[in-house]
């Protein structure tokens, strides 16, 4: 083997690696998103107990609970009503495609509350996960 | 007996049988859309999109041992998309809210209907095969829907494998891939798709250009035709910015030199385009939708911008991780001297580049949104195409140094 075949050899062989590990590094990065240990242990198929069981919630109450920590946690207290103000339009719109099939009318609000706090008698209960119950009033 | 010969043509030779592969899987998508329009969730009908597309899938464990790499990386793609359901903004908002209508209402259209929708004129090409997943399974599902991503991503990564030959080539593949789409290729996310889509039809025609020469006895090469229609019909239709690439390649053909390649490439199109308006942009007239991003007056904030700084901010914003292959395009060509990267070699992906580029300046320059908001929450993500191209320039030259060249 002559100095330039050496020197393609050990250029090829390094660029290879550094694309490798920056690839694999890239995707541990966003394994941490993942959240397979909160999915799997409940059975995907499981039947859940959604609204009038129109369709099966599970894992469909999993993301709920995503969306839950990423949005409700630190934006809107429990409690709080989610209208239509800019601060609350992402999180009404993840909320209303969540839920279809079922319909919601543009004025009603939702509100997540703990499940010991019942308001079923001026909102309707949509789906809880855990403690966090989803009505809309 | 046809069948037969050409049969054991796809068992023997890798490069037929990848396009064969490429071709039916692309093929399936389509058929799916149209499956959709005409007899909305027939199951023997869908059940022929998966066997379309099963067959394009086991064509390419067919040469198993040559493409070890790549099957690899679609399992690995195939685990981490089945990981969670969606969370971010688009790919639930819009996409996977899109394939809800399709799948509950029964209806390619029913995002075109009046009801609470983010973005209904956006295509559902990628949407509908989310609900035909589900309708298959049987029951609405949060995560199983995701995995559409993969025939949208197999298909041009089994193109490209055309130019990556070798255990040692396609790592690199897909390394690049994964460091130009990053998490794109996997959160549901649909610019990863349409970049991979426009570098497969670029370096699909490069193959072409140099293993066909003119023959002025034909007038036409079908396989090329056939496999940029495929893929012209599926990018048009996973997002928006599908049909200005698809434009640009058309400008980009100008630039192909080879005529036979340069007439199936603009015929290729053309069909595609033509299947975009038949089944998407008609329909969307026809319910008066039409994308916002151009309304209100344009000109006036166009020359506002110009005259700012503003220009410079959506120009830096769009150079974003393209850069850093730029630069590395740029030593190679200054300091390699004993394999040189030949410029004009690749001078369709350069015009691609440019043009898109252009584009894309174009529409930050208009655009009605806060222009801050707007780069901050897309530049990045939109010009994923010109750093997939420039990248796989890089990856290409380099697969053709003497070392690496052994491994093909």
């Amino acid at each position: 083997m002559n100095i330039l075949e050496k020197k393609w050899r050990f250029l090829s062989i390094t660029v290879v690696l550094i694309l490798i590990v920056a690839s694999i590094y890239r995707l541990s990065v966003y394994a941490n998103r993942f959240y397979f240990w909160e999915l799997f242990p409940s059975n995907p198929f499981a039947e859940g107990s959604g609204d009038a069981q129109i369709y099966k919630v599970y894992p469909s109450a999993s993301s709920i609970k995503l969306l839950a920590n990423k949005f409700v946690l630190s934006s809107v207290k429990l409690g709080d009503s989610i209208g239509k103000s800019s601060s609350e339009m992402y999180l009404r719109e993840f909320l209303i495609e969540y839920l279809y099939p079922i319909k919601i009318d543009q004025d009603s609000k939702f509100v997540f509350e703990t499940k010991s706090i019942d308001r079923s008698a001026d909102c309707s209960f949509k789906d809880s996960k855990n403690d966090i119950s989803l009505y809309v009033c | 007996m046809f069948a037969k010969a050409y049969f054991r043509t796809l068992i023997s030779d890798l490069d037929q049988c990848l396009m064969a592969s490429a071709f039916l899987i692309l093929l399936s998508c389509t058929i799916n859309s149209l499956v959709w329009i005409f007899v909305p969730g027939n199951l023997f009908a869908l059940t022929a999109v998966f066997g379309v597309m099963g067959v394009g899938l086991f064509l390419g464990l067919v040469h198993l041992r040559k493409l070890v790499v790549i099957i690899i990386f679609f399992f690995a793609v195939a685990f981490l998309i089945l990981q969670t359901a969606l969370i971010d903004w688009d790919a639930r908002a819009l996409w996977l809210y899109h394939a809800k209508f399709i799948f509950f209402d029964g209806s390619y259209y029913a995002s075109l209907a009046p009801y609470d929708t983010s973005h209904p004129d956006y295509p559902v090409v990628y949407s509908a095969m989310m609900a035909s997943i589900v309708k298959v399974i049987g029951e609405w599902n949060e995560v199983y829907p995701n995995i559409a991503t993969l025939p949208f991503i197999a298909a041009p990564v089994l193109l490209l494998c055309l130019h990556f030959k070798g255990w040692l080539a396609q790592t690199l593949l897909v390394a690049v891939l994964i460091l130009t789409c990053k998490i794109n290729l996997i959160n549901g996310y649909m610019d990863g798709l349409i970049a991979l889509h426009a570098v497969a039809i670029i370096f699909l025609c490069k193959k072409f250009s140099e293993f066909e020469p003119n023959q002025e006895s034909r007038w036409i090469n079908y396989r090329t035709m056939f496999l940029v229609f495929s893929l012209t019909a599926n990018l048009t239709t996973i997002k928006n910015e599908g049909l200005a690439i698809a434009l640009v390649l058309v400008a980009t053909g100008f630039f192909v030199e080879n005529r036979l390649t340069r007439r199936s490439l603009w015929l290729g199109l053309l069909l595609g385009l033509v299947f975009y308006g038949l089944t998407w942009k008609i329909p969307l007239v026809l319910t008066s939708q039409g994308t916002d991003i151009f309304s209100g007056s344009v000109s006036e904030r166009v020359l506002s911008r110009l005259g700012s700084m503003s220009s410079f901010t959506i120009i830096k914003a769009l150079l974003g991780d393209l850069w850093k292959w730029l630069l590395l395009l740029g030593v190679i060509k200054i300091f390699s001297k004993t394999h040189r990267i030949v410029l004009s070699e690749y001078k369709a992906a350069w015009v691609f580049c440019s043009l898109y580029y252009f584009v894309l300046l174009c529409v930050y320059l208009g655009t009605h949104h806060d222009l801050a908001w707007h780069l901050a929450t897309s530049a990045g993500r939109v010009s994923t195409p010109i750093a997939m191209v420039l990248a796989i320039i890089f990856a290409h030259w380099f697969c053709r140094n003497p070392y690496m060249r052994k491994f093909s």
